[in-house]
């Protein structure tokens, strides 16, 4: 028994080799699936749309994008672990999923780590806390010393327990010594919308859907939780010129194969996506949307998994943030 | 006359050709997704999201906003003729526009329903065009407390719904509601029975309960009951509401059109509540509230206006603010940005073509609507006749391919199986689905804003009686509660109830 | 026919039905954290609807046992067979699906939901389920482009 399933396991590792081998050379020979964990319309499904398109002119085959949303892209991700490394399953994925979660949920149905390889980051969008446009509070430092004034009497929206934006908040009372109240929201609009409405006194969201409300002249925009500004917004200030450097949080998206793909998809699809990101049509597309188009080595993008990871972990036993 | 120069600029941008063929392939698509049971906006526009690609901006907003009021229309038809609600908001159409096809008033019914949106749609976009932008301003004043209020005046409403045993009705609102929790807690995160299936993790979705508990219960207690293997529904009777319909309908159709307007203002998303709320007022007005159930017109052409004014000024807070209330205009919002528009308050001043020329053409469609709708019923009705037999496996595989659309999951098409033998089990029971239906859909909003009402008033309830607004709502659910109890409903209800 | 003073089967098994749910739900919510009243934790709302629903449903039953009106036997209020058919059918289109493709698995579930009647008429049925097989790849496979195999893989 035990014999005849090793020499199974021996035929099925020398037969995947080979084609593995033989796949490297004319690859990619059939249409490719990216899988993005979001439904259509989001942030995550606009760069994973473009990458497709641009992807399927530099490989020569239909890139397919198959959107798989659902529980905060945990089904996405084990879809992706589990799927043939062949190089045809590729996924766009994002700091949450890569580097918050893992740090969150004991139970996660995927290792971050192992069971994906990194190919590389392709874009980011920093956040930005925002308040009232009539309130008094006009720009960081005051908003701190209003906090230590009255400890806990300040209310910050996010959108959602263990988001980034959620993250970024406790970040902030963390690096500043300051408590502000945690209000969860489900998703961006209700957030922006209960600070617009007045419910809490502070926001903390992306770029992309805090611009548009800044720039209408609505909502007032503290800090950019980047080290340098943004042209969407030259009015913001960014973490080191509001006095908090340490104040950095960038939702950032990348793409990453299944376990045990061949190092030479990974090189080849990274050279290819590097031509990409460096086009100038690239960051012209995702300017107005307040998204950074990155560009890095595989190994680059490892290393941002882990240190985020690492520094996220920090801050939610920092804050005690639990999903509970 | 500002208006009139929006207006201006509207009819230009909406009367070109390609835009005129767009609001068309819009409303008809929609109007069959919304027949076919179970396949909704939702998972369409998500579908043809891509394909917008290549259109211009304008085309793409004026396709897609078609296919979700052209939805509205057409779930109503398949509502009334199967008693399959494909669309939360007709929960309500089923429970009197079915009991009139029973009685071979079909086509009244459908008529009506059709009649109703296009009047509550118009004067719904009036309202858009006139006042979109203070009403999106007042309605950020309804904050978590109001909405807490607003879902117990729902839940109470729920109760209403109910023909037969009041007990009943409360505890099926209560299952409704436990059901509404299953998935990831918004405020902490957490999973709540979910099992550890990751398909739950999200929760159950609207149209797996739906399409089991009303479509495959539906089916099975039908075939229960078969035994010549005629249609079950048929009788054909006149095609056009009689004199006395228009007579009983046009109050109903303008109170609901005013109480959905409103209702789909709010930025937490509360058009769903539009129907039922209009409902429950029809039969309280109503001299005979028995009719109620029994195929009352009033009680097909309040909620179906109420739905359709509801769909058009749900558009206010994306178009206005640039923040999507529900699935559908988070949808909107995502082709904006594919089309390079970034969706903000901007929008009405930097691109005033798109929105004057989407609220033109939401009218065009509207009336587009009416005229494919009515001559259509002719041929629904017909439908009718169709041999049972032959009609139920194609309801099943529409309820099948409905349902897994919507996630593209076949756990849903699986999970859809046990409702629908659950849903068997209350009809046996003579337990009515309907206000478990609505409180599922409130079930989840009640809580998470009576927690987050909670938590900013730091633990304290008073919020609930010190906000206006919120204390208006409740007293008005306390009165319903109150004339409940009367002798005049109590009445009526062991009436309803010694019959069966 | 009204008989003897037995209580009404449809009630009593109304009233364990919502007791049962209600019970399930505390069982299973036990864990979830209760907070405070500024906090409310994830358990506090499911822990109150079903205590709610726990007492409803022993209303209910107390009630049927008081008021009892005719003789329903439970025998004769339920069927097996077009249950059985119907949710069969389903069960086997959703399974089979991934591997028969759209079109065969519509012609089965066709076939099986159509043995819930008595007197089911094969070809009739076949017809049925190769014109509703085809024209649902036409629409949702291939019309609305719907990620699902539409022939055998």
């Amino acid at each position: 028994m035990k014999l005849a399933r090793s020499v199974t396991f021996a035929l099925a590792a020398l037969a995947l080799g080979i084609t593995g081998l033989a796949q490297a050379d004319n690859y990619p020979s059939r249409p490719l699936t990216l899988v993005v964990p979001f439904p259509p319309g989001g942030a995550a499904d606009t760069i994973g749309r473009y990458y497709a398109e641009q992807l399927s002119t530099s490989l020569g085959q239909p890139v397919v994008v198959d959107n798989k949303p659902g529980a905060g892209t945990a089904i996405a991700a084990e879809a992706v672990a589990k799927a043939k490394p062949d190089g045809y399953t590729l996924s766009l994925a994002t700091a949450g999923q890569l580097a918050i979660l893992p740090n969150l949920q004991k139970d996660l149905r995927y290792d971050p780590v192992k069971d994906f390889v990194p190919v590389a980051v392709v874009a980011s969008v920093p956040n930005v806390v925002a308040v009232q446009a009539s309130s008094k509070i006009d720009s960081l430092p005051a908003l701190i010393a209003e906090a230590k004034a009255r400890p806990g009497a300040l209310s910050y929206s996010s959108c959602g327990n263990g988001t980034l934006c959620h993250l970024s908040g406790e970040l902030l009372k963390h690096l500043s010594g300051t408590d502000l109240l945690h209000v969860p929201y489900k998703g961006s609009a209700p957030a922006v919308t209960g600070l617009l409405g007045g419910e809490v006194d502070v926001a903390v969201d992306t770029l992309t859907v805090l611009a548009p409300q800044i720039q209408a002249g609505k909502l007032k925009g503290l800090v950019l939780t980047s080290a340098e500004r943004s042209p969407l917004l030259p009015g913001v200030p960014s973490a080191t010129e509001a006095g908090l450097p340490g104040f950095v949080a960038s939702g950032w998206f990348g793409i990453v194969l299944p376990k045990g793909a061949a190092p030479e998809l990974v090189e080849k699809l990274s050279g290819a996506i590097g031509v990409i990101a460096r086009s100038p049509q690239t960051a012209e597309r995702f300017a107005q949307n307040g998204i950074s188009v990155e560009q890095g080595t595989p190994a680059g993008f490892a290393e941002l998994i882990a240190e985020d990871g690492k520094r996220w972990g920090e801050v939610i036993e920092a804050g005690k943030i639990t999903l509970e | 006359m500002e208006l009139l120069d929006h207006l201006a600029i509207g009819l230009q941008a909406a009367f070109t050709l390609n835009n005129l063929l767009y609001c068309f392939v819009g409303v008809t698509l929609g109007t069959l997704v919304g027949v076919l049971p179970g396949l909704g906006p939702v998972a369409t526009i998500a579908m043809l999201l891509p394909i917008t690609y290549g259109l211009t901006p304008s085309a793409a907003l004026i396709m897609l906003s078609g296919i979700y009021y052209g939805a509205q229309y057409g779930g109503s038809t398949t509502a009334i003729l199967v008693n399959l609600p494909g669309e939360s908001s007709s929960v309500v159409t089923c429970l009197d526009g079915h009991a009139m096809a029973r009685k071979g008033r079909a086509g009244a019914a459908l008529a009506i329903a059709a009649i109703g949106s296009f009047v509550a749609g118009s004067l719904a976009i009036l309202l858009l065009a006139a006042a979109a932008t203070p009403l999106a301003e007042a309605a950020l004043k309804f904050g978590p407390a109001e909405y807490f209020s607003l879902m117990l005046l729902g839940l109470v409403a729920a109760i209403v719904l109910a023909q037969g045993d009041v007990l009943k009705a409360i505890a099926m609102t209560l299952l409704g509601l436990l059901l509404g929790l299953v998935g990831t807690d918004v405020n902490s995160g957490v999973e709540r029975f979910t099992f550890g299936i990751p398909e739950l993790s999200d929760g159950i979705s609207f149209v797996v309960i739906s399409m089991g508990i009303f479509g495959i219960a539906e089916i099975i207690a039908n075939l229960e009951r078969d035994h010549g293997g005629k249609a079950q529904v048929a009788r054909v009777g006149s095609l056009m509401p009689s004199r006395d319909d228009y007579r009983r309908s046009w109050k109903p159709i303008l109170r609901g059109t005013g109480l959905g307007s409103l209702l789909g203002i709010l930025p937490g998303g509360g058009a769903m509540l539009g129907s039922f709320a209009s409902y429950m007022i029809e039969k309280r007005l109503a001299r005979e509230p028995e009719r109620f159930g029994q195929g009352a017109i009033e009680g097909v052409a309040g909620p179906e206006s109420a739905n359709n004014a509801g769909a058009q000024t749900s558009f206010i807070p994306m178009l206005v603010l640039g923040l999507p209330s529900n699935a559908v205009m988070a949808l909107m919002a995502g082709a904006m940005m594919i089309h390079g528009i970034v969706p903000g308050p901007q929008v009405i001043d930097e691109r005033p073509e798109l929105f004057w020329g989407l609220i033109v053409s939401m009218w065009l469609g509207n009336l587009l609507l009416l005229v494919l709708n009515l001559p259509l019923v002719g041929i629904w009705v017909r439908l009718l006749a169709v041999p049972y037999r032959l009609l139920y496996p194609s309801i099943l595989l529409f309820c099948c391919i409905g349902v897994y659309s919507v996630n593209n999951s076949l756990f849903d098409v699986l999970l859809t199986v046990a409702f629908g033998l659950l849903g068997y089990l209350f009809i046996k029971l003579r337990c009515e689905p309907a206000p478990l239906l609505l409180g599922y859909l409130l079930g989840p909003l009640m809580e998470e804003n009576l927690r987050r009402a909670m938590l900013l008033s730091r633990g304290d309830p008073t919020v609930f009686f010190t906000r206006p607004l919120s204390l208006t709502l409740l007293i008005v659910t306390a009165l319903v509660v109150l004339l409940m109890c009367s002798p005049r409903l109590r009445a009526t209800r062991q009436v309803a109830f010694s019959e069966d | 026919m009204r008989t003897r003073l037995i209580p009404d089967a449809r009630e009593l098994l109304a009233g364990l039905l919502f007791l049962g749910f209600g019970l399930a739900g505390l069982l299973i919510g036990r864990d979830y954290a209760s907070g405070t009243a500024m906090r409310m934790g994830a358990g506090y709302f499911p822990w109150l609807v079903s205590l709610a629903l726990c007492v409803l449903g022993a209303v209910l039953l107390v009630r049927g046992l008081a008021s009892s009106r005719e003789r329903v036997a439970l025998g004769e209020l339920f069927q097996a067979r077009p249950g059985l058919s119907i949710g069969g059918s389903v069960v086997a289109f959703a399974l089979l699906l991934p591997s028969l493709g759209l079109a065969l698995s519509t012609l089965l579930m066709t076939l099986l939901s159509g043995l819930a009647r008595r007197r089911a008429h094969l070809g009739e049925l076949t017809v049925l389920g190769c014109v509703l097989g085809l024209f649902s790849v036409a629409v949702f496979a291939w019309g609305l482009g719907l990620n699902l195999p539409a022939w055998p893989v």
